[in-house]
């Protein structure tokens, strides 16, 4: 615990490695993180060196090799992808670098959808989501399919789909690798704007501007973890 | 039963789905959102269930159509007649019948008296034609009454009177002579002539068949006055030289009384069984045969039904499989274009058991669909094939059988339920993949790496699949089982693989085992003879499926070896082929299932066409084998048969060997149920023509005996035809019978089951007279003018008929050069009043083959329905591989890659998978058949001979269609923008 805030995630002895047909790649090596409630952490570090797989390990969304993952008091390392997965739906949003909606649904169904498959009420889901796509400004925007969409609107609404659902965490992916620099500034302020709310966010990127504006940065270089200089926690 | 397994299999399918699209409003969205959203897709996967369903359920559709045809002929044929009772003579009617009326039995609801014989009729047209028909007299007003429904027994107008006579419909089509026309009955040693007052259909009491008739499945009846047998027979001017009064002599008319049971027209068993009893136990001192007639008739109906049904769904497996794997290929498709969206859905908090409903309750939603419609498009298939086929089961030699169609609903249900069986569980299958695919790799479009089987998992595996092949292949050959025979090594060698298996080696160990087994199906025809003496629906199908599946395999694993010369050098060959033929390689599990499904049903084609071509060069043959050194048969009254001296008179005739010829039912100890004794079990009985000969007709009539039978038995081994033949002749328990004996009606493929040394039963069905004879030898070929003949000493046909036999079948020798055809005209014309019906042993065997080549026709064409599934699954296929492509095509394009040239580049993969997979079936097919021919499997040695012309052009048919099926994928490919590959989604 920092600054009075309980711990929300604590990793410990984390390894991950990737098989070729040539040789085995070690993406991540024994690598401990430690993120508190409410607090806005950025993930910095050049192309290749373990950002995205850190991310991924961290989340359930990839398994690891060995070492723990305790998120909210669950061992991520240890369970299986029922409980993964229930974890994902309860406690977790995410924001990739492309938005990754659905083609076949609009943005309302794409917000709507991941709350209803988890077990939300449809009347409640689509409550919520109309609220979160209003706070992402596109609520003009519910009914149009993703291919109706910009690249900046689809952003908005795959963030919408994140917070939608007022998770513990969030996790956002080079959220605006995809976006030209008035949308990117757009919608780091909106991140930003929902962490304020006391949503944990966790910001991988590359951008040391963008890390900047985080509450503590830490640096992965060649599959390690070390403080970012600009770590201002 | 199986019908209702596969009900309850598909509800137990069906029920969740059901059930989740009811209460999961968020999986019945993204489920049912696609269709919607996208419906060029939806219409893909469901074309591809309509066309796989379809396949199948016409398949069952021609089953039920052939039996109920088969079945329905049989019925109609009898009507109300469900026993006849015969009595040699002409005054045993009304005895017979008080006897009937004693029984007093509750199921006996009516009996009718006719008097028949059967003997030589010549129509007197224009060109005067001669034929063995049924001559009865019956009261045309009780015979329609006979039954209580007059429309059952076929009998209208009144009973024929002084010159009239009343025709059959089969009889006036086989001696072509209509209403107004004469024809001349020749019996009792005298003849009468009558004018053709009408023609009566195939049914009831007009359409008998007895065990007297020429035919029995068709009706050569001709009906005369009531008192006209008494007439002939009291003619002063008859010769009398002929002996015709013994009992059970040709020449006498036989008193039928027929039986109409009270709950007739199902043909119940039973009931029958139960009159039969009765009836015999009424009449046992009467010096009478009861027949159940309609039983024996259904009986032989569903034996031959089983028998054409067998071979059409062996012709037709491989279209069927072809359905089969459509469906997986389709719905493989469907779920792999949704990972994606799973992908991205897992990520947000979708379990893996809802991704796998959500997948499933699409698939369902489209196999619903699919199968409705294939249902009835499998309808019409099966029609369309009927239609086709109705020309080759309307032939004399399949039995006349009219065609109609008929579609259990039992069919349609079980068709439907296979296809959603299949369709459900591959979607199950590839949605339970897809829900463990890793996340991250998915929403980031990264194959998974490939799937590592542990080394001990594949020592289990490999050891458990060696064992189980040896077991079964040993047996197999142990029992001359053509499917265990092929499968227990195929299974063994994949056992091998598995044990073996490195990645550095499987190219190496696939190809040796694929070639292993591709060497022994194709040896095993020899080695294990036996088993594949028999081409049925086991045979085909294991050695199309075994040798078929071995060379894809090969073909697959070396397809880069094989396509390299083509691409080794690509500056030099045009971009469109260097780039089409790269792709070739890809995706290689489809394309697997593509080239496969052209290469069983290649197989198949081949197969037939080449054994059509075999039997039409076997004609001349075929004729020697039938006839030996003789030219003509010629078949006459035996009552007044042709002089020999006569015949040997003619120019250009050489010898005349004379024996005896009588009809006689005969029955194989293979034939009768266990625990029956042959003369018991007369429902398996088969009408045959019992040859009796002496020493004269040795070396002359006599046909050659079956060289592979000889070998196999070793009874005669080494020991001389004539010799075979002088010891049956002198000897009356022994008799040669047809190696065809068994063979298929339509096809001719062999059965060879009866051997050397097996017992048969021969029985005159009018007197009873029976005789059970040792099976001496085998003649080579005894299937002819629609009859099997048996030879046996002369002695046996005069036991048979209670009399001494006259020489009623000559064997005719003749010049080279002479017209057989010609010459066998003037001996007909020259002896009418013998009742002459000569015909050469060419023409014989051209009849023969005639038939066997139009059967494999239909079922060439029917095969080939396979091919219509092979073009669909290469245009789904291709269709898939662009949407699949569209990022690098547009790569491509940007490169400056020309549209044409990717369109074209899509035709040439799929030219060259189509082209492989014909290639791989047509050498399979070849190289069976020549394996069947030269070992006997069909029947005899058959020298080989490619239909290199007709094959060249099914195959360049085949890539054609197959590249016109390409046309819009490659037209779609060829429309994608440079830009395409930067926008992202699906």
């Amino acid at each position: 615990m920092t600054l009075g805030r309980p711990d929300v995630l604590i990793a410990r002895g984390v390894v991950k490695s990737y098989r070729t047909e040539a040789e085995v790649v070690h993406a991540l090596v024994d690598v401990d993180v430690t993120v508190h409630d409410g607090e806005f952490l950025a993930v910095t570090g050049p192309s290749g060196s373990g950002k995205t797989t850190l991310l991924n390990c961290l989340s359930g969304l990839d398994t690891i090799d060995a070492g723990s993952v305790v998120l909210d008091g669950v061992d991520l390392a240890a369970a299986d992808d029922a409980l993964r997965t229930e974890q994902r739906a309860s406690t977790m949003g995410f924001v990739f670098q492309t938005a990754n909606l659905l083609p076949d649904f609009t943005a309302l169904e794409n917000v709507t959808l991941p709350m209803v498959l988890a077990g939300t009420a449809p009347k409640e889901a689509r409550r919520a989501a109309v609220a979160a796509l209003e706070r992402v400004g596109v609520g003009h925007r519910l009914r149009h399919y993703p291919s109706q969409l910009s690249g900046g609107e689809q952003q908005r609404v795959a963030i919408a789909r994140a917070f939608a659902k007022r998770p513990r965490i969030v996790w956002a992916d080079e959220p605006t690798g995809n976006l030209d620099m008035h949308t990117a500034d757009q919608v780091i302020d909106l991140l930003r704007e929902l962490h304020a709310d006391g949503t944990t966010l966790i910001l991988v990127t590359h951008d040391v501007g963008l890390a900047a504006q985080a509450d503590r940065g830490i640096e992965v270089r060649d599959g390690r973890v070390g403080t970012d200089p600009s770590n201002r926690v | 039963m199986t019908l209702l397994v596969l009900v309850i299999v598909s509800i137990a399918y069906s029920a969740p789905l059901a059930y989740i699209a009811i209460a999961r409003p968020g999986l019945r969205l993204l489920a049912f959102r696609p269709s919607i959203r996208r419906p060029g897709r939806a219409i893909l996967v469901v074309s591809g269930a309509v066309l796989a369903t379809a396949i199948v359920t016409s398949s069952s559709v021609l089953g039920d159509s052939l039996g109920a045809s088969i079945r329905r002929s049989a019925v109609t044929q009898l009507g109300p007649v469900d026993e006849e009772i015969l009595g040699v003579g002409i005054d045993r009617g009304r005895a017979i019948r008080s006897a009937v009326e004693r029984t007093r039995s509750p199921d006996v609801g009516g009996s009718l008296s006719l008097l028949g014989v059967v003997t030589t009729v010549r129509g007197r047209d224009f060109i005067p034609r001669v034929a063995q028909a049924q001559v009865l007299e019956v009261d045309f007003a009780a015979a329609s009454r006979f039954g209580g429904d007059p429309s059952a027994t076929g009998m209208t107008g009144p009973t024929p009177t002084g010159d009239a006579a009343v025709l059959s419909a089969d009889l006036s089509n086989l001696i072509a002579i209509r209403p107004r026309h004469r024809v001349t009955v020749y019996a009792f040693g005298t003849s009468r002539t009558f004018r053709i007052a009408r023609l009566l259909p195939r049914v009831g009491v007009a359409g008998l068949a007895t065990p007297l008739s020429p035919s029995g499945s068709e009706s050569f009846n001709i009906f005369v006055p009531s008192g006209t047998f008494a007439a002939m027979l009291a003619d002063p001017s008859r010769d009398r030289a002929v002996d015709n009064t013994g009992i059970g002599a040709q020449g006498l008319p036989v008193s039928i009384v027929a039986v109409s049971n009270r709950e007739t027209g199902s043909g119940d068993r039973r009931t029958s069984a139960a009159v039969t009893t009765q009836l015999r136990a009424a009449t046992s001192g009467l010096d009478v045969e009861v027949h159940p007639v309609k039983q024996q008739l259904l009986d032989d109906a569903d034996r031959r039904s089983r028998s054409f049904t067998d071979l059409f769904r062996a012709f037709g497996f491989f279209g069927a499989a072809g359905g089969v794997v459509l469906l997986i290929l389709t719905f493989s498709i469907l779920a792999r274009d949704r990972v994606r969206s799973m992908g991205i859905l897992r990520a947000q908090g979708l379990s893996r058991r809802d991704t796998v409903a959500a997948l499933a309750l699409e698939g369902w939603l489209y196999t619903i669909v699919g199968i409705s419609a294939g249902a009835l498009g499998g309808v019409a298939l099966g029609a369309v094939a009927l239609f086709a086929a109705r020309d080759v089961f309307g032939s004399p030699v399949a039995g006349s059988v009219e065609l109609v169609f008929s579609a259990r609903a039992a069919s349609i249900a079980a068709g439907c339920a296979i296809g959603l069986i299949i369709a459900l569980s591959v979607v199950l299958g590839a949605a339970a993949i897809v829900s463990r695919r890793n996340i991250v790799r998915v929403m980031r479009r990264m194959d998974d790496p490939p799937h590592r089987p542990g080394r001990s998992a594949l020592v289990a595996s490999g050891a458990g699949l060696c064992a189980a092949g040896v077991a079964i292949g040993v047996t197999g050959i142990t029992i001359a089982n053509p499917v265990a025979s092929l499968a227990g090594p195929a299974l063994f060698a994949l056992g091998v693989v598995l044990f073996l298996y490195t990645p550095a080696r499987a190219r190496r160990l696939i190809s040796i085992a694929s070639l292993a087994v591709f060497v022994w199906s194709a040896l095993a025809v020899t080695i294990v003879r036996d088993a594949f003496t028999h081409l049925g629906t086991g045979v085909v199908v294991a050695v199309g499926v075994v040798t078929t599946f071995c060379a894809v395999a090969l073909a697959a694993v070396n397809h880069n070896a094989l396509i390299r010369p083509f691409v080794a050098r690509p500056g030099r060959r045009a971009p469109a082929f260097t780039l089409g033929l790269a792709y070739a390689r890809t995706a290689r599990l489809r394309t697997v299932l593509i080239m496969g499904m052209f290469a069983t049903v290649l197989f198949t084609l081949t197969l037939l066409i080449t054994i059509r071509q075999l039997y039409g060069n076997d004609v001349r043959d075929l004729g020697r084998r039938l006839g030996g050194k003789s030219a003509i048969e010629i078949a006459s009254n035996p009552v007044r048969p042709v002089p020999p001296r006569d015949v040997a008179r003619l120019d250009g005739v050489t010898h005349v060997a004379a024996a005896a010829a009588t009809r006689a039912q005969i029955q194989t100890a293979l034939a009768a149920p266990a625990g029956t004794s042959a003369a018991g079990a007369s429902a398996d009985a088969r009408d045959v023509t019992v040859v009796g000969f002496d020493d004269t007709f040795i070396g002359h009539g006599s046909p050659p005996l079956a060289g592979s039978a000889s070998r196999r038995s070793g009874q005669q081994r080494g020991e001389p035809e004539a010799s075979i033949y002088r010891t049956v002749a002198g000897d009356p328990t022994r008799v040669l019978v047809g190696a065809d004996l068994d063979a298929d009606r339509l096809s001719g493929f062999p059965a060879g089951r009866l051997r050397i040394g097996d017992p048969i039963t021969l029985r005159n069905p009018a007197t009873g007279a029976m005789r059970t004879l040792t099976v001496g030898g085998l003649v080579a070929a005894a299937r002819y003018g629609g009859s099997d003949h048996v030879y046996a000493a002369r002695s046996v046909v005069d036991q048979l008929l209670g009399t001494r036999a006259t020489s009623n079948l000559l064997f005719v020798e003749t010049n080279e050069g002479v017209n057989n055809d010609v010459l066998a005209a003037v001996v007909d014309g020259t002896h009418l009043a013998n009742g002459a019906y000569a015909r050469s042993f060419e023409r014989l065997a051209r009849e023969s083959v005639s038939t066997r080549r139009q059967f494999l026709d239909v079922s060439a064409g029917y095969a080939a329905i396979g091919l219509v599934a092979a073009l669909a699954g290469v245009a789904i296929v291709m269709i898939d591989r662009v949407r699949e492509r569209r990022r690098q095509i547009s790569m491509l394009r940007a490169f400056g890659c020309r549209a044409a040239t990717v369109s074209r580049a899509c035709r040439v993969e799929t030219a060259v998978i189509a082209l492989e997979g014909t290639i791989i079936g047509t050498v399979c097919g070849l190289l069976i058949t020549w394996r069947l021919s030269s070992n006997g499997g069909l029947g005899q040695r058959l020298p080989f001979d490619i239909p290199v012309i007709l094959l060249l052009l099914i195959a360049a048919v085949v890539v054609a269609t197959s590249v016109a099926a390409a046309t819009v994928p490659a037209r779609r490919a060829a429309r994608l923008e440079p830009a395409a590959m930067l926008r992202a989604d699906d």
